[in-house]
């Protein structure tokens, strides 16, 4: 039985620069199911950020419907977000973002904090993320006596810390080199297909795309079908059909 | 080659935040310090310039000042015949008994009062002080329990404007005179006949004499003749030199002053440290930048430390502008000599306001240096890997 | 949370250790010189703490302390109702052995002077040397210490406006009020100018309840107002308070500059936090999208300026309570006298403005930081 994490309806989001209107978003018919690794695509300025923002409860829409876990995001008042985001939504970004001053352990506790989790028991939580990504030799470096790699690693660590359901990635490979990129993503791969978390990825890297389910396209704030995404060489497909591989690799 | 001032003066634009928190530091040091320096300005010239150089002042030998001293009618009538005192245009000579009553008078909305000087001249008394001016109303009349009052004194207290009614000693004396007697001692005073002060006060001794003499010369002579008169037990001192010793040194102001303004500029300068380190590491890569492009460690110190040293200038220049405000705002103090109140004018003079300015810079360059020494320290390829 | 988020707070305010060092270090010289220009204030105000309850009163000339009064009004005074003890006063002025050793010292009628004073205690016998003995002299603990005497240590005074040098000798010390004063006998000032020397600067009365001030100075005045000589009656507050009168507008220059002065630390405070919240913008957002609330990072940025500040404030204001509670000084200026120490209500004064401070410097961008809309922030972000 299919639940859906995530259910958008003509979901709409216009900045106000000025006098001047620009519609981020328009008309977002979305439907993103519990255990999917949706990889969101489009050029800059497509609305994939803005889409993630509003997703995540950080941005309120214009209009439309959103519902995430079975929310009503929107109308959510800014303290009970802010509670819902710490305990059902990890966020990993480009740049990494972690707190210079704070041990990789620290920074991954961080989310904690916010729960009444007592010292030992966050001490538990926090060693099994470390673990999984597997930096628990490094927990007392600090980001600056870290590679990027290793940065991000701790990035999702303390995303997934306080076990959300949903989590949200904003370029993860931006900032890395390939090497690098491919452990990630493949730890992002891990999470979703060992423990069943819903992914939602935003990526400029087509080699990236190829890790997901399920891959969208934005373009000019309004969502692609499905169909379409299958027609263009240059996309990134579901790893589903030996056609599209095949096709994929001939363009290379 | 060095790097345009122009693009200096964009970034302090830019971070207008940070220019102007740490230019108004320098504002408040410069502007504190310049109105103390005023104050002791202000406090020395008021004494500075008392006297006439041929005018001499004859008092009872061993006393400290005019107050203490007495001197008999007798001791007036030998005087006026010694040898060397000028003539005034009526052919008389040319001194005038003078006598000197301390009395409390209350200054404008407050309760406690203040000890003013009243000052009683002989006929030639006017006359002897060159700097005197009747600003408004007239001279007083003599034997007729009538004052003139200094302009300071008469904005400084009560009952004391031109028409009013003052009380001192036994009754009412009318103020028909308003007067300026340049920036002299006098300024803190009022003036009336002695004769008529003498009586008020039951006094049968004039307090001193003040005498004009020929010339120079003369001076010795009447002193000669002052000192060895074994009637007289009087001493002569020249006008001038008896202010000069009397001056209320401004130094405990200027020590007073010249800490705080220490104190202040530390303070000052470290803030500028702060904000010019930041800047510092900000723009790190663009200094890496222009040192590739070929501008050499000094073009980027002096760049530097040029753009503190503007920090430091825009915030003198606020500093000495509000300083002005108190350019010429009267005050006073008292002479612990004589106990009579001084009154004199805050003196922002050129030179101190240039001085308050090369203050300013001088901060902003103490702020700019290190930070600008540790920018051009660095090398190219560290600079330009910096994010 | 605040105790969680404490390590946050204390490894930011250690994050640029040059800018913290330059900061607090700014704060506390600018908050030293601030404790002493309130301190100044205060004592330019009330000079002795506790003076403005005292029931003592000075008698002086109506015209002017430089005048004087003749030495049978002593007795007469003393008939006033509600005058409990008389005692004549002269200014002396003098020093000992260096022109900076200044210190108040006075010819007093030693029979009444501790009666007078009230609060002082003396032991007997001392008491009794002082009024024996013509050129005894008693000094006050304060003044004991500062110079290191010793009971029977012969003290001259010189350079007194009064043309001798008196030969004292010190039979006494006395604790409690005003110990920082030096009092011999009028009878050997009497002496040593001749023998009828009838000049009375002050009249130093005691009152039998201190709320008897109005009438009994009323009264006093009133029985010399038609003589040569008429006098005035006021507190002893009220008495130091006119020298410190006769000094200018000295309060309002301390005003001013104490502004300036509070405001420069605000300002240096203001600049440093200015800075670091902009450069930690981007982290602020990123705790916000963790769940942290507005209020967490009110309360992280808001703290550190605390820290900042409060540790500025425990090196500046305690600095100057330490130095001048070692210092003692006693003298402001010529006739100024007052207790030039760290009051207990100055040093709270002190510390209330850092607190102010503190909070003004950060309140305005740590309020931006913390509700910037998320999404506006993170754009800064990655």
């Amino acid at each position: 039985m299919v639940k859906p994490i995530i259910e958008t309806h003509g979901l709409s989001r216009i900045f106000h620069r000025g006098a001047v209107e620009v519609p981020a978003l328009e008309n977002v018919d979305l439907q993103v199911n519990e255990g999917e690794f949706l990889c969101l695509m489009g050029p800059s300025g497509s609305g994939k950020t803005t889409l993630l923002n509003l997703i995540a409860g950080i941005d309120q829409p214009t209009s439309g419907e959103l519902r995430v876990l079975g929310e009503d995001v929107a109308s959510m008042g800014e303290d009970r977000l802010a509670a819902w985001r710490n305990a059902h939504v990890g966020f990993v970004f480009q740049t990494f973002n972690l707190i210079p001053v704070l041990t990789a352990f620290e920074n991954v506790e961080m989310p904690l904090l916010l729960t009444r989790l007592s010292a030992s028991e966050r001490k538990k939580h926090v060693l099994v993320a470390l673990e999984l990504v597997g930096l628990q030799d490094r927990s007392d470096h600090y980001p600056r006596q870290l590679s990027g790699g290793q940065e991000q690693r701790v990035a999702i660590a303390r995303a997934i810390v306080t076990d959300p359901t949903l989590i949200i990635a904003d370029e993860p490979t931006g900032d890395l080199d390939a090497r690098a990129a491919e452990e990630i993503l493949g730890i992002l791969v891990g999470l979703n297909r060992d423990y069943g978390k819903t992914i939602i990825m935003v990526t400029h890297d087509p080699r990236a795309a190829r890790h997901a389910t399920v891959t969208r396209h934005l373009e000019k704030g309004q969502l692609l079908p499905l169909e379409e995404a299958v027609a263009t060489p240059t996309a990134g497909s579901p790893p589903a059909s030996v056609e599209t591989e095949k096709a994929h690799a001939a363009h290379i | 080659m060095a790097i345009p001032i122009k693009y200096n003066w964009r970034n302090l634009v830019v971070r207008r935040t940070t220019t102007i928190l740490t230019a108004f530091s320098i504002t408040l040091t410069v502007a504190v310090s310049v109105v103390l320096m005023a104050l002791a300005n202000g406090l020395e010239t008021s004494l500075s310039t008392t006297g006439h150089p041929l005018n001499v002042m004859i008092m009872r030998e061993g006393s400290q000042a005019e107050g203490f001293s007495s001197v008999s009618r007798e001791g007036v009538r030998i005087i006026k015949d010694l040898d060397g005192i000028a003539k005034d245009d009526r052919g008389e000579p040319f001194v005038s008994p003078e006598s000197i009553v301390l009395t409390s008078l209350l200054r404008e909305g407050r309760t406690q009062g203040s000890n003013v000087t009243i000052r009683g001249l002989g006929p030639d008394g006017v006359a002897l002080r060159p700097d005197f001016k009747i600003v408004q109303g007239r001279m007083f009349r003599f034997g007729l329990r009538e004052v003139i009052v200094s302009r300071r004194i008469s904005q400084r207290f009560q009952n004391c404007r031109l028409g009013d009614r003052l009380k001192f000693g036994r009754g009412y004396w009318n103020v028909v005179g308003i007067f300026n007697a340049g920036t002299s001692a006098y300024n803190s005073e009022i003036w009336t006949d002695v004769e008529g002060l003498m009586s008020e006060f039951r006094r049968d001794q004039y307090n001193d004499v003040l005498a004009r003499v020929t010339s120079a010369d003369a001076a010795v002579r009447v002193r000669d003749q002052v000192t060895t008169d074994q009637r007289l037990h009087l001493k002569p001192v020249m006008e001038r030199d008896y202010f000069a010793s009397q001056m209320q040194t401004a130094t405990p102001i200027r020590i007073f002053g010249g800490l705080i303004a220490v104190l202040m500029a530390v303070g000052a300068s470290f803030a500028a440290m702060n904000t010019m380190y930041a800047a510092v590491a900000r723009r790190s890569r663009e200094m890496g930048t222009l040192r590739a492009l070929g501008f050499s460690r000094a073009s980027v110190l002096f760049s530097f430390v040029v753009e503190s040293m503007l920090i430091g200038a825009l915030g003198g220049a606020l500093g000495c502008l509000m300083s002005l405000a108190i350019n010429g705002v009267t005050t006073g103090t008292t002479n612990f000599t004589s106990f009579g109140e001084m009154a004199f004018d805050f003196r922002v003079s050129p030179e101190l306001l240039a001085a308050g300015m090369a203050f300013a810079v001088f901060m902003g360059l103490v702020g700019g240096f290190f930070p600008a020494w540790r920018s051009a320290r660095q090398s190219v390829v560290n600079a330009l890997r910096s994010s | 949370m605040v105790l969680k988020l404490a390590r946050l707070l204390w490894r930011n305010v250690l994050r640029n250790k040059r800018r913290t060092i330059l900061t607090v270090s700014g704060a506390a010289i600018s908050l030293f010189l601030l404790t002493t220009l309130a301190m100044t204030y205060r004592a330019m105000g009330t000079p002795y703490q506790g003076a403005e309850s005292m029931p003592r009163m000075m008698v002086r000339r109506l015209s002017g302390i430089v005048y004087s009064m003749p030495s049978s009004y002593g007795p007469r005074i003393r008939t006033v109702p509600g005058v409990a003890a008389v005692s004549r006063m002269n200014w002396f002025g003098g020093y000992w052995v260096d022109p900076k050793n200044e210190f108040a010292n006075f010819a007093v009628d030693a029979d009444t002077v501790f009666d007078v004073i009230g609060e002082a205690s003396i032991p007997g016998d001392q008491l009794q040397a002082f009024q024996r003995e013509r050129n005894a002299a008693v000094a006050g603990q304060r003044l004991i210490s500062k110079y290191h005497w010793k009971l029977g240590d012969r003290i001259t005074l010189l350079g007194s406006p009064y043309p001798f040098k008196p030969d004292l000798v010190l039979r006494g010390v006395f604790t409690g009020g005003p110990d920082d004063q030096f009092y011999f006998r009028f009878d050997y000032l009497n002496e040593a100018m001749g023998g009828h020397y009838d000049r009375v600067s002050l009249y130093w009365i005691r009152l039998q309840r201190p709320e008897l001030a109005a009438s009994v100075s009323q009264a006093i005045d009133a029985m010399f107002s038609n003589t040569d000589a008429e006098t005035k009656t006021e507190s002893e507050n009220n008495f130091l308070l006119s020298f410190v009168s006769m000094l200018g507008n000295v309060q309002a220059m301390l005003l001013m500059v104490g502004g300036a002065v509070a405001f420069a630390v605000l300002l240096i405070v203001a600049n440093s936090m200015a800075m670091s919240i902009r450069e930690r913008f981007s982290e602020a957002a990123v705790l916000r999208v963790l769940g942290f609330r507005a209020r967490h990072i009110l309360g992280l940025f808001v703290g550190e300026s605390l820290m900042l500040t409060l540790i500025g404030a425990i090196f500046g204001v305690g600095g100057a309570k330490l130095l001048f509670d070692t210092l003692g000084l006693t003298k402001v200026s010529a006739f100024v006298w007052a207790d030039l120490r760290v009051r207990p209500d100055t040093l709270c004064f002190c510390l209330a403005i850092a607190l102010l401070i503190a909070l003004l410097a950060s309140g305005w961008p740590a309020y931006r930081a913390s509700r910037t809309n998320l999404a506006e922030a993170l754009r800064f972000v990655g």
